[in-house]
Formats: structure tokens, C-alpha cells, sequence
């Protein structure tokens, strides 16, 4: 095949120095566009949520998550913990003051206003006669009872109340609700797991070890943002050291998504910054002793410098944000300087046997520049094959490393005859010998070997579709033991559980959403009431603001129980010796036409808790109104999704659960994906090279793929996602290796060495990453790691001798 | 404002109702020097036991009742664990009060219901037939976070305690060790939203105590028999308070 040459001055070099200022042109404008969009902040963002896909087929059902999700992000719970001779009110006083200088927080709140709260009862209050707990429905609704024994239980109940000693019952409470049915329907409403309570108007805990006041705060916007991680990290720092300086040893205990976020970006910029000096030291002291001459390193350093700007600026222009997961990754294009490394090498280094001391920049890109292409098409391709995950954070990380390795690439075609005008004549380094020794061992390979590989493919095959998977989400991110200790400390303290699992009710109006919660409810007690334990306990908004139809059904309860029980109430009031009017007047109100409770003026009071259920997003088709009810405990997720199928306008959402199917699903994709982009590799090589050097092309990546796939699922995290789609960049890295061998059979020596610098490099860079806190890092760089190594070792296989010779013959 | 705080409605629930009608403030204590001799004295005596079992019978009396509605049991107080009050008429009932809040033992199992059912346990002085079991299990959880805690209020008196005392109450004493006199107003608003005043006469022991809600009724609870003696009581009933 002939090539064109650059050699000589003409059309070609006109084209080719037109396109280098071209490039020039592009770089700095890209470069100064990322100057200016450092001025203005907002880079990067560290929130793994935001990682994760639309994991919802049902758009109103997707909506629902992303509404329940950004309302958990912006939540933050502290508690201020103090030792039991400490008073923990004045130290909370202290904390939500420096909380709220901060800034950070749209609000700090942990006093509670009696005001409100005596608004919310009160507007409970004129709606009595229709308010029943579910337990006091299920009373009045046995089937087996007579009726005039219906309000017994119930009445039993009050006059145990009335004599209990620890019970605060007063008179004016008793003359507006006689039978308690009222009260306990408000105690109902309280969370129940909650070991909080309410004094001197904050909420707060208190036994012989500790004392702790709650402190609950929404941040402000942009929290988010890497810039104010930090200043989040510093506030809780500064904090933590006030409280125990001051307050004996006070702690501030902390819940929400915002601390992990900040972990993560803290962990990702130590990481970024390891990975990124790891590898520009050893790149460093790599280029310097092996070309020992200055310009290679900074030619080197300027390609990094080039990849990197080009995609950080592309990136932020095309996703608005990084995420720094991107980064981490990113980072790790610094040892992707293979285009480069083949320049340099054909530049300077002493080709032994045929005698050539070295070529100008032009005739170093005659030699190189088809394989260049090539290799970077195959990169660029396995890169761009992540895009088929609908993982917004894996699309970001292929675009990225897509565009730092094509910008490398074009700026050494472009820019490296100019930079590199003279052959470097340095000596080779001793280590030369090394790699022409094992150039050798291939060479003289035994022919029989090449039976070994089919075998070895197959065993590698059986071995990765045997070893374990595990596509859990919540394994696949790093939780430090710290925070989740503090979230675990919290919730027994509250309650409260943030699970991403819930009941999506929808309907047309809000009056049909919650007729359809109570129908739902009422299959759940029923559940619960057989001692099952698919359930600990849910949010409702129906619990707290019944439907009219309910309304209508409760007093309709309690009207015939009382009207038929008039025996059994004489017998109670005799008992508790209740003045004659005191029963007759409360009969007589619940005989009036009641007023039924309204949802706007429930909904419009501050006080009212359980807005949060209800969801201000269309819900999609068929329903403009929707509901959630959140979980806590759930055990038997399929009986409560067969619950949930019974139920009219009904969806059970687990978020977490169903983006772990999906990452489950994508990684079977992936390993076929990568199957299929072998064959099509062999297909297409097969045409420039025939068959057999196809396959030898292709053989070594196989291999490593599959091996250290093998390997670090044993090793390391079982397969996943991450680590299979390790299966595409490392055959778009170990075609690179091979592919060079296949082009560029006369100077086999000079191609070991580039291929031994730039898997050097490489394993740098991702060895680095297999030393990540993220267990999906950790395993994507251990997979890589592991991979190049072996796709280094196996490259020379690619034209050897020793399996060429037949064809020659 | 979040799903938090629903903890304190009920408070709030009787805050809205006493501000339907006049409210009977808070009767100040007189800014009397309190006679911290005496006051120390009856502390030292509270504190000298750490467990306490004393008869009580208390007598409600509302307006809305045509009589004082009497109940009689006992009560078991144990420094930092808490008290075990165990009515024995008019219904037999039995609760347990803690930093965690009140629950009803039912016959031998732990409820965390105080104002649920009373089936299971001795409810043969009761009038009615004992109700289905699944309702009983479902009945309203009103637990600490739902409830006023009124621990405080009865570790302030029996632990003797003054720093205990002094966190929640403002103080007055009279009389002497042998025939004393102690008013009580709570510190914490939701007590005093309950109970503004406390009344204590006592001689070796407190005998009496008259707690005045807002709207001027009382609730007298006198106490008699004490028993500082650990070792007489039975097991099942200092085992509540492990």
C-alpha cells in the first residue's frame, strides 16, 4: 500500500500546515473559554444520584422519584449530643446559630413554634366527629359484634384514660371529646418511632447517657456545588470543634445526602490529585530516562495539557457540569499518551538491526500516521460504546476520555513535525535489551502454541460467565462507616428512614387520591394485623387528611355505634360520674350535620407536616394529582407489590432496586456488546490483514479482557457494570499495542519499546484509580490494571515470526 | 416545616383547646427567699433512697364530674430508671414511665399503647366484654413522641435532686422538717400548659401531692406506707425498670 508522503514540500504539507493553525486556533479558543468558565464557579458537581439513569419506564413515575429525590437532597438533620450534665438546648442554640451564619441553609430550624402547632390542632378541631384512627374504624366495623356493643371497646378505653394517673386529661378536653376518640386519633398522627419529644418548644431526647436536641435544616441553593463542599466540610468542622470545646465534649451528629456528596468530591479531588501527580512524576522520570533529552518530556506534557483542556472545556460545554467522577477518570488520559510515545520513539531511538538512527518529525509521521488512526478510531469506538448505558455519568466519562484521546491524537498528526524537526540521537537505555529479549521469546515461539489460544479463550470465556455478579447500587457506592454510623445513631433516635422505596398513588383530583391511599391503607393493616412483617410503618397523607368519603363513612360509624350502644354510654358516664349534660351535648353535636375537613385549609397551615406527600408534578396520563406514601422497614417487597397490583391508580416505586436491575441488565449488555465488538474488530481486520493476522491482532486484548476480568471479579467487586465495560477499553487499548506490531513489521524493536512506554504509562494512570475509595473505581482500575498488563505481554504475538512463517512459505 | 415535629400535636392539641377559654395564668411564687435550709433538708431526706414504693390513691376532681373520681394503686420510683405505677381500682392497669415515655404493660407483654386497649390484662372489674384481639394489636402507638412526658415532673419530686429541681420547676418552701410545705411551678411551657401549679405537704415523707391544671381543676394524689427497702419488692416489678 503507498502511502502519501509528507516528505517533500507540496499540496499535502500545505493541507497538513492549514489544518496544524486550524487546530492552534481551536485549542486556544477552547482554552480561554475554560479560563472564563473558571472565573464564574460552578463546575463540578458530586452528588451520585445524579449519576444514576432515569431508571423509570413511566415517565409520571420517574417524576414522582426526581420530586421525592431533590426533596431528600436538600434535607439535612443534626443532633446536638451532649452528656447528660450538659444542657444540650443551649449547645443546639450555639450550633444552628453558626449553621445559619453559614449561609448555606435556606433554613436552620429546631424551636417550634406553639403558635403554629395550636393552629394546626385547632384546625382539626371543628372536624372531630368524621376523624377516626384505623384502629378505632376497625372497632367500630366488627362484624361480629352486636351493635349496641360497637362503642364498648372504645368506651372502656376512655375510662382507663380517666383514671390513669400519667394521663393529662382536662376538663375542657373532656367536655369536646368525652370518648378520647379525637385525641387519640391526633396521637395517631404523631411519628410513632420517634424517641423525641417536645420540650420548651424544641424536640429533644434525654436519658442517664446522653441528652440531644434536633436540629432540622433545607439547604440553600447550590449546595451542591464542589466550591461550597467545602465550605460545608469546613462549617461542620468548626463546628463539631465548638461543641466540644465549650460544651464538654457535645456532638453533632448529621444526616443527609449533602455529607456523602461532600465525601465523595473531597475523596475524588484527593484522588484526582494523587492520580494526577502519581502519574505526571512517573511519566516524568519515564520520558526523561528513556529519551534523555528534554523536549520528548515536555511534548509529552504539552499533549496532556492539550487532551485534558480539550475535554474539560468540550465537556462543560456540552453537559453544562463535570461530575468529579468524571474527573477521576479523566485523570487517567494523562497515561494515554501512546500517539505520542510512537512519535517520540521513531524520533530518537536507534533502530538496532536495520541501522537507522532516529527519523525527522516528517518522516516519523509517514511511518506512524496510519496506525495512529487506526488506534485512535478503535479507542475512540470503545469509548463511545459506553454511550449505549443510559448512565448520564458513564455517557459523561466516554465523552470525555473520547475527546482528550482525540484531541491528543490530532495535536501530535498536526503539530509534532514542527515541534520535532531533527531525529534525537540519544543512546537507548539498558532496558532496551529487555524488551528485544521478549520480542525474541515470541519470535521463537513454538508453533504449537497458537492451539493453546482457542483453548485459553474458551476456559476464560467459561470462568467470567461463571464468576459472581452483583449489580446491588448501594454496594457499588462508597459509604464511610462514619457517616453511615451517624445516619444509624439517627434513626433510632427519629425514626426515620431514608428509603428510596414507596407507594406512588395517583388519581384524577385529590379527593380520589386519597380515597384510593385509604383502600391501600386498609389492605396494609390488613396485612399488618395477621403479625406479618413485610412492613414496619408508612407515611400517609390520607392519615392525616382523610377524604371526604371517609369523613362521611367515620361518623356514619360513630353515629350508629353511639345511637345504638346509648346503654353502654349511660353505664360510662355513671362510672366516671360525668355530669348528666356532658354526654347529652356531645350526642347532640355528632348528630348536627358535621362540618367536613377541607384540604386547602389543612394544606395552607405551616404547621402541617405531610406536605411532603403530596406531589406538586403532573403525574402523566390519566391522573393530574399524586401521592406518596413512604416506607420504612420493608422486608416483603413482592407482597407488598402484589398489595399495590390490587390497588386502583397504585405503584410501587424502589428506586434503588430497580436501577440495580438495570445496572444488572446493562452489564449482560455490555459483555455482549463487547463480543460483538471483537467480532466486528476480526471482521474488519481480517480484510486488511487476512485471517490469521487478524486473529493475532486480536487474540492478546481478548485474552487480557477476559483474564482480568477473571481476575479482579475474584479479586476485587464481582462483575458489574463497570468492570465489564473495562472489557471495551482495554481491547481499544490492546488493538493499539497489536496493531502497531501488525503495520510495522521491519521495526519490531522500536514498536515493543513505544508499546512498553505507553502500557507504562497507562498502568499509572489506572493502576492509580485501582487504589480509588469508590468500590466501582477500585474495580474498574484493578480490571484495567490487570488487563493492559497482560495485553502488553501478549502484543508481540501480532506478526511474530514464529506464526507468520507459514503464510511466508 | 417536615414530617419531624409531629411529635408535639398533642400539646398542641390541648394548647388550642385552653385557649378556647380563659386562661387561669400561671400563679407566680411570691419572690419569697426560699428557706434553703429546709429546703436542703427535705432534699437529703429524698435523696437517702434510691427506690421508693408508696400506696397512693388519687382523687380527680373536674368540674364536668358530679364527684371526685378516686383511683387507687401503687407506685414504684427508681433513681435514673424511672416508675412503675400500678393501679388496682377502678381497672386494673399497669405503666411503665421513662425517659422513653409512658407504655401500658399488658398481661406480662410490653405495649407501647398507655391509652389503647385494656384487654388481656386484669379487666374483670371492667364493664364490657374484652375487645378482638386484632383489634387491640392495631390500636393507636401513642408513645413518648405523641404524649407529654411527665417524668420530669416526678423525678424533679421524688429524687430529691436539686439540680433537677431547679431545671424544672421555680420553688417555694415552707414549714418545717417535720411538717413541710412545697409549691412547684413547672419551667418547661408544655408542663405548665398542663399543670401550672404543684402543691407538696409532707412530714418525714411527702404525703400529699396537688397538681392545678390551667382551668383551676386538681388532681390530689395522696401517698402513704413507703417502703425504702428495695429487697421486699417483688421481682416482676423492679424487672420492669431493668
Amino acid at each position: 500500500m503507498k502511502r502519501p508522503s509528507f516528505s517533500n514540500m507540496g499540496t499535502l504539507r500545505k493541507v497538513h500546515a492549514a489544518l496544524a493553525l486550524l487546530w492552534l486556533v481551536l485549542v486556544l479558543a477552547l482554552t480561554a473559554n475554560l479560563a472564563l468558565r473558571t472565573q464564574k464557579g460552578a463546575m463540578f458537581e458530586s452528588d451520585l444520584l445524579s449519576l444514576l439513569p432515569s431508571a423509570q419506564a413511566d415517565a409520571g413515575v420517574q417524576k414522582a422519584v426526581d420530586a421525592v429525590s431533590a426533596r431528600l437532597r436538600q434535607q439535612v438533620m443534626f443532633v446536638v449530643r451532649t452528656q447528660p450534665d450538659v444542657d444540650a438546648v443551649v449547645a443546639a442554640d450555639h450550633a444552628a446559630q453558626l449553621l445559619q451564619q453559614s449561609g448555606l441553609f435556606a433554613t436552620v430550624q429546631y424551636r417550634i413554634s406553639a403558635t403554629d402547632q395550636a393552629a394546626l390542632a385547632g384546625a382539626y378541631f371543628p372536624h372531630r366527629f368524621g376523624l377516626l384512627t384505623d384502629a378505632d374504624r376497625a372497632t367500630l366495623l366488627r362484624q361480629n359484634a352486636a351493635p349496641q356493643t360497637l362503642i364498648e371497646p372504645l368506651l372502656q378505653r376512655a375510662f382507663q384514660d380517666l383514671v390513669n394517673p400519667l394521663m393529662p386529661l382536662n376538663a375542657d378536653l373532656l367536655l369536646a371529646d368525652p370518648l378520647q376518640v379525637f385525641m387519640h386519633f391526633v396521637v395517631g398522627l404523631a411519628h410513632n418511632d420517634s424517641q423525641l419529644r417536645l420540650q420548651n418548644g424544641v424536640l429533644q431526647y434525654r436519658d442517664e447517657h446522653q441528652h440531644a436536641v434536633q436540629i432540622v435544616a433545607t439547604l440553600g441553593d447550590g449546595a451542591f456545588d464542589i466550591g461550597n463542599h467545602d465550605r460545608y466540610s469546613q462549617l461542620l468542622d468548626t463546628t463539631r470543634g465548638d461543641l466540644a470545646r465549650n460544651f464538654g465534649d457535645a456532638e453533632l451528629l448529621s444526616s443527609g445526602i449533602i455529607n456523602y456528596a461532600a465525601q465523595a468530591s473531597h475523596n475524588a479531588r484527593d484522588e484526582v490529585s494523587v492520580i494526577g501527580i502519581g502519574s505526571t512524576i512517573g511519566i516524568v522520570l519515564l520520558m526523561l530516562l528513556t529519551f534523555r533529552s528534554l523536549r520528548p518530556l515536555w511534548l509529552s506534557l504539552l499533549i496532556i495539557g492539550v487532551g485534558l483542556v480539550v475535554a474539560l472545556a468540550t465537556s462543560l460545554l456540552l453537559f453544562g457540569r463535570v461530575h468529579v467522577m468524571t474527573l477521576v477518570f479523566g485523570a487517567s488520559l494523562i497515561g494515554v499518551l501512546d500517539y505520542s510515545l510512537h512519535f517520540l520513539v521513531e524520533n530518537s531511538l536507534v533502530e538496532d538491526n536495520s541501522g537507522h538512527a532516529g527519523a525527522d518529525g516528517w518522516r516519523c509521521l509517514h511511518l506512524t500516521w496510519p496506525g495512529l488512526v487506526l488506534s485512535m478510531i478503535t479507542n475512540v469506538t470503545a469509548y463511545l460504546a459506553m454511550l449505549f448505558a443510559p448512565f448520564p455519568g458513564l455517557r459523561q466519562i466516554a465523552v470525555f476520555s473520547a475527546l482528550g484521546l482525540s484531541a491528543a491524537c490530532i495535536s501530535v498528526l498536526l503539530w509534532f513535525p514542527y515541534l520535532l524537526p531533527r531525529a534525537n540521537k540519544a543512546r537507548p537505555l539498558k532496558a532496551w535489551r529487555l524488551a528485544l529479549w521478549w520480542l525474541d521469546r515470541w519470535d521463537r515461539a513454538p508453533r504449537a502454541s497458537l492451539y493453546l489460544l482457542p483453548l485459553a479463550l474458551v476456559a476464560l470465556s467459561v470462568w467470567v460467565l461463571r464468576a459472581p455478579t452483583d449489580d446491588d447500587i448501594k454496594r457499588l457506592q462508597h459509604a464511610p462507616a462514619q457517616l453511615v454510623a451517624q445516619e444509624q445513631a439517627l434513626q433510632a433516635l427519629t425514626g426515620i428512614s431514608n428509603s428510596s422505596q414507596f407507594f406512588l398513588v395517583r388519581g384524577e383530583s385529590l379527593q380520589q387520591v386519597l380515597e384510593r391511599e385509604e383502600n391501600l391503607r386498609d389492605k396494609l393493616d390488613a396485612l399488618l394485623a395477621t403479625g406479618s412483617d413485610a412492613l414496619r410503618g408508612y407515611q400517609a397523607l390520607s392519615r392525616a387528611l382523610p377524604s371526604l368519603a371517609r369523613q362521611r363513612d367515620n361518623h356514619q360509624l360513630l353515629l350508629r355505634a353511639v345511637s345504638a350502644g346509648d346503654a353502654a354510654l349511660a353505664s360510662y358516664a355513671d362510672q366516671a360520674g360525668f355530669d348528666e349534660s356532658v354526654l347529652r351535648d356531645y350526642v347532640q353535636q355528632l348528630q348536627a350535620p358535621p362540618q367536613w375537613l377541607r384540604a386547602d385549609a389543612l394544606l395552607a397551615n405551616p404547621a402541617f407536616a405531610w406536605r411532603h406527600l403530596l406531589l406538586a408534578v403532573d403525574a402523566g396520563a390519566g391522573g393530574s394529582t399524586a401521592t406518596v406514601m413512604l416506607l420504612s422497614g420493608v422486608r416483603d417487597l413482592s407482597a407488598l407489590q402484589a398489595i399495590a397490583a390490587q390497588c386502583e391508580g397504585v405503584t410501587l416505586v424502589d428506586h434503588a432496586g430497580r436501577v440495580s436491575s438495570l445496572l444488572g441488565q446493562y452489564r449482560e449488555r455490555a459483555l455482549l456488546l463487547a463480543a460483538m465488538a471483537y467480532a466486528l474488530a476480526l471482521l474488519g481486520l481480517s480484510v486488511r490483514y487476512g485471517m490469521r493476522s487478524a486473529l493475532l491482532v486480536l487474540c492478546p486484548p481478548a485474552l487480557s479482557a477476559l483474564l482480568a476480568l477473571a481476575l479482579s471479579s475474584t479479586l476485587a467487586l464481582p462483575i458489574n457494570l463497570f468492570n465489564s465495560l473495562a472489557l471495551l477499553v482495554i481491547m481499544g487499548v490492546g488493538i493499539d499495542y497489536t496493531l502497531f506490531f501488525a503495520e510495522n513489521r521491519s521495526a519490531r524493536g522500536a514498536t515493543m519499546m513505544a508499546v512498553i512506554l505507553a502500557c507504562l504509562t497507562t498502568e499509572l494512570s489506572f493502576g492509580l484509580l485501582a487504589l480509588s475509595d469508590t468500590p466501582v473505581v477500585r474495580s474498574f482500575g484493578l480490571t484495567m490494571c490487570i488487563g493492559i498488563g497482560c495485553a502488553l505481554l501478549l502484543s508481540p504475538m501480532a506478526g511474530a515470526r514464529a506464526f507468520m512463517q507459514q503464510k511466508r512459505s | 416545616m417536615t414530617r419531624h415535629i409531629t411529635g408535639s400535636l398533642v400539646v398542641a392539641l390541648l394548647l388550642s383547646l385552653q385557649s378556647v377559654s380563659p386562661q387561669a395564668g400561671p400563679v407566680p411564687v411570691e419572690s419569697a427567699v426560699v428557706d434553703q435550709v429546709l429546703l436542703s433538708t427535705l432534699l437529703q431526706r429524698l435523696r437517702q433512697h434510691d427506690t421508693v414504693k408508696v400506696q397512693f390513691t388519687q382523687q380527680k376532681s373536674l368540674r364536668i364530674l358530679k364527684k371526685p373520681l378516686l383511683s387507687t394503686g401503687s407506685l414504684l420510683f427508681r433513681r435514673g430508671r424511672g416508675m412503675v405505677w400500678q393501679v388496682t381500682a377502678p381497672v386494673a392497669a399497669t405503666y411503665v414511665l421513662n425517659a422513653q415515655g409512658m407504655r401500658e404493660i399488658v398481661a406480662g407483654s410490653t405495649s407501647t399503647a398507655p391509652g389503647a386497649a385494656s384487654t388481656g390484662s386484669g379487666t374483670q372489674q371492667s364493664t364490657s366484654s374484652a375487645m378482638p384481639q386484632s383489634t387491640s394489636s392495631a390500636m393507636p402507638q401513642s408513645n413518648s413522641s405523641a404524649m407529654p412526658n411527665m417524668l420530669p415532673l416526678f423525678d424533679a419530686i421524688f429524687a430529691g435532686d436539686k439540680a433537677t429541681l431547679q431545671r424544672h420547676f421555680d420553688y417555694h418552701v415552707t414549714g418545717t422538717p417535720q411538717q413541710w410545705h412545697m409549691s412547684l411551678i413547672p419551667r418547661d411551657e408544655l408542663l405548665l400548659r398542663i399543670f401550672n401549679r404543684l402543691e407538696l405537704d409532707g412530714r418525714d415523707y411527702i404525703d400529699t401531692i396537688v397538681l392545678f391544671d390551667t382551668r383551676g381543676d386538681t388532681t390530689r394524689i395522696d401517698l402513704r406506707d413507703p417502703q425504702f427497702d428495695s429487697s421486699k419488692l417483688g421481682a416482676d416489678e423492679t424487672s420492669l425498670l431493668q
